[in-house]
């Protein structure tokens, strides 16, 4: 380390660099400065107090909020006007009845706990198996040649109708359940994890192999930071799937449990205020799990904004 | 194009004193030959080329675009293997990188998940070297290339010339012998350029390392070097190595010297766009 030494004591010592980053004006009138020397009155007009462009959040909010209000206020004016039946849609207030109803006979505790642990499972083993095999894809680029074309093939597969075939083979209980949301969520995290590995560009790359890094090194400190923000997407709609393939099993199978299950049921008793409660309770759940998500998304991939990437 | 000038004398460059004992080539490039296998067919990007790197010694090669200029570089810092012919590192036959050689790039290859501070460490972090150990040796270069308030910052709150003065201390900080310095300044603005040309210079005096330097500005190739690699279009060839011989240490008024234009221009007639 003798030669950096020197260059510390000898660069130290001379320049001082002319580049300096963007610095915001002072906001105190008073003081305020530009160039070295007080503001004149048009700079002070231009630079001080001058408002932040685009609409402010709260307007934001408000029209998001009016878009919410509106949109109830349709649901609620289809089946008092007589535009649908009120039998098979039923108006937000019966909705928020039928809810209380749900709440007081503790139903939906029981079935939601059935639902969450397929998703759970489903979506540990599917998430599992698509990041493994996206991993596999996206690293060994013999391995993506040859099985692309059995990719694009059951990227093209609507995976839902795989549903009655995992049925028919597991049975009614959980496993089947487990095994169609295993079966329609994998596929996201498979593919976004393969194509975010592949991203790595050619001068990052370059600057590892001339430090010799190892393979693993390159995985883990290149090329998967890369394709987090991808893999994440991914996360995220593997994660909403697994929701799908659970609930999907749960309608089609003639079993007893689970919220797709209770919502079936209502269905066909014709209790639809019940049954609209269960599909607005789901959404609610979908809903919070996606907002979470993006949380932990915004938390983990900080330097998203970064568009470029690595320079 | 004449045959390349083939340079075995390792005579040093009398206005600079020796930085090594040993007068032997740190790079000896035989008979040269890159070919690269397209789908639309093999293309020659190096013919043939032969050339010393004498140690200490700043070489720029210039050529115009898809000379093989980078190819040649990429060979020497054994990140692609010779179709034919032989680089030799102090002795050996390169076939892989090696520490000895930093490399620096166009764009500065920082990590955006990593902080300054962690971007310059990550050589360190790959040798497997102790952290602990190197980070206050890191912040000392960081300080050295005016980039002390920004240790904890992230790459993309540094403009083009801070982030390339974070690249320049991360190859600084494991201290190889040579650089190769691939365009590293290109993206920048000329006012930046010129900046961060008299501290390599500066950095080069003070280190004695063997820097080769990748450029198509002929300018900036005659200030830095001590002699100038010009080479021709693709297949490429070495046209001519330029002894530069202008006094150092260098300032840019170098460049109103009479002989800094005599030597630009016979860059030029050698590249055709005189």
């Amino acid at each position: 380390m003798s030669g950096a030494d020197g260059i510390i004591r000898e660069v130290a010592t001379v320049t001082a660099w002319p580049e300096t980053p963007l610095q915001a004006v002072t906001q105190d009138p008073g003081t305020a400065k530009v160039a070295g020397r007080p503001m004149d009155e048009l700079e002070e007009k231009l630079l001080v107090g001058a408002p932040a462009r685009g609409p402010r959040r709260s307007k934001v909010l408000a029209i998001s909020l009016g878009t919410c209000l509106g949109l109830l206020f349709l649901w609620w004016l289809l089946p008092n006007a007589g535009l649908v039946n009120p039998l098979l849609l039923p108006d937000p207030f019966d909705v928020a009845e039928g809810f209380g109803k749900l709440l007081a006979a503790d139903v939906l505790l029981h079935h939601l706990s059935v639902t969450m642990t397929e998703i759970a499972y489903g979506f540990a083993i599917g998430g599992t198996i698509g990041f493994l095999l996206g991993t596999i894809l996206g690293t060994i680029p013999f391995v993506r040649r040859v099985l692309s074309p059995y990719i694009l093939a059951l990227q093209s597969l609507p995976k839902v109708v795989l549903a009655p075939l995992i049925i028919g083979a597991l049975g009614f209980g959980i496993e089947s359940k487990v095994a169609t949301a295993v079966a329609i969520c994998f596929f996201p995290l498979m593919i976004n994890t393969m194509v975010g590995l592949t991203l790595a560009a050619a001068e990052p790359m370059k600057l590892m192999r001339s430090l010799g890094a190892s393979r693993l090194q390159i995985y883990t400190k290149l090329r998967l930071p890369v394709a987090a923000p991808l893999i994440m997407v991914g996360f995220k709609h593997s994660v909403l799937l697994a929701f799908t393939g659970a609930l999907v099993a749960e309608i089609l199978v003639g079993s007893s449990e689970g919220l797709g299950r209770l919502i079936a049921i209502y269905n066909q008793q014709i209790l639809m205020d019940l049954a609209f409660a269960v599909v607005v309770f789901l959404a609610a759940i979908a809903v919070t799990a996606v907002m979470l998500l993006d949380y932990l998304d915004r938390k983990i991939i900080f330097w998203r904004e970064d568009k470029a990437g690595v320079k | 194009m004449s045959r390349p000038a083939t340079n075995t004398a390792t005579i040093m460059d009398p206005v600079r004193t020796p930085v090594t004992d040993s007068t032997a080539p740190v790079f000896e490039v035989e008979n040269l030959y890159k070919v690269f296998h397209t789908d639309s067919g093999a293309v020659m990007a190096l013919r043939d080329v032969n050339l010393d790197v004498r140690p200490g010694e700043f070489l720029s090669f210039v050529g115009p675009s898809g000379c093989g200029k980078s190819t040649l570089l990429n060979i020497i810092a054994g990140l692609l293997p010779a179709s034919s012919g032989e680089v030799r590192f102090k002795g050996r036959p390169i076939d892989e990188p090696s520490r000895d050689i930093g490399m620096m790039f166009q764009t500065s290859v920082l990590f955006p998940w990593r902080t300054i501070l962690q971007n310059v460490l990550m050589p360190v972090e790959i040798f497997g070297w102790d952290k602990k150990e190197y980070t206050p040796k890191a912040l000392e270069l960081l300080e050295a290339v005016g980039l002390e308030s920004f240790v904890k910052a992230y790459p993309s709150q540094l403009s083009g010339g801070m982030q390339q003065r974070a690249s320049l201390a991360r190859v600084l900080l494991y201290d190889p012998e040579v650089l190769l310095l691939d365009e590293p300044f290109g993206a920048l603005d000329e006012f930046t350029r010129e900046n961060m040309n008299l501290e390599l210079l500066k950095i080069w005096t003070q280190t004695g390392k063997t820097v080769i330097f990748v450029t198509h500005n002929i300018n900036e190739a005659v200030f830095l070097s001590d002699r100038v690699v010009v080479m021709t279009p693709r297949p490429g060839e070495v046209a001519r190595v330029v002894d530069v011989g202008l006094p150092r240490p260098r300032r840019l008024e170098v460049m109103k010297d009479q002989r800094f234009g005599e030597l630009v221009f016979e860059i030029r007639e050698l590249l055709g766009v005189a």
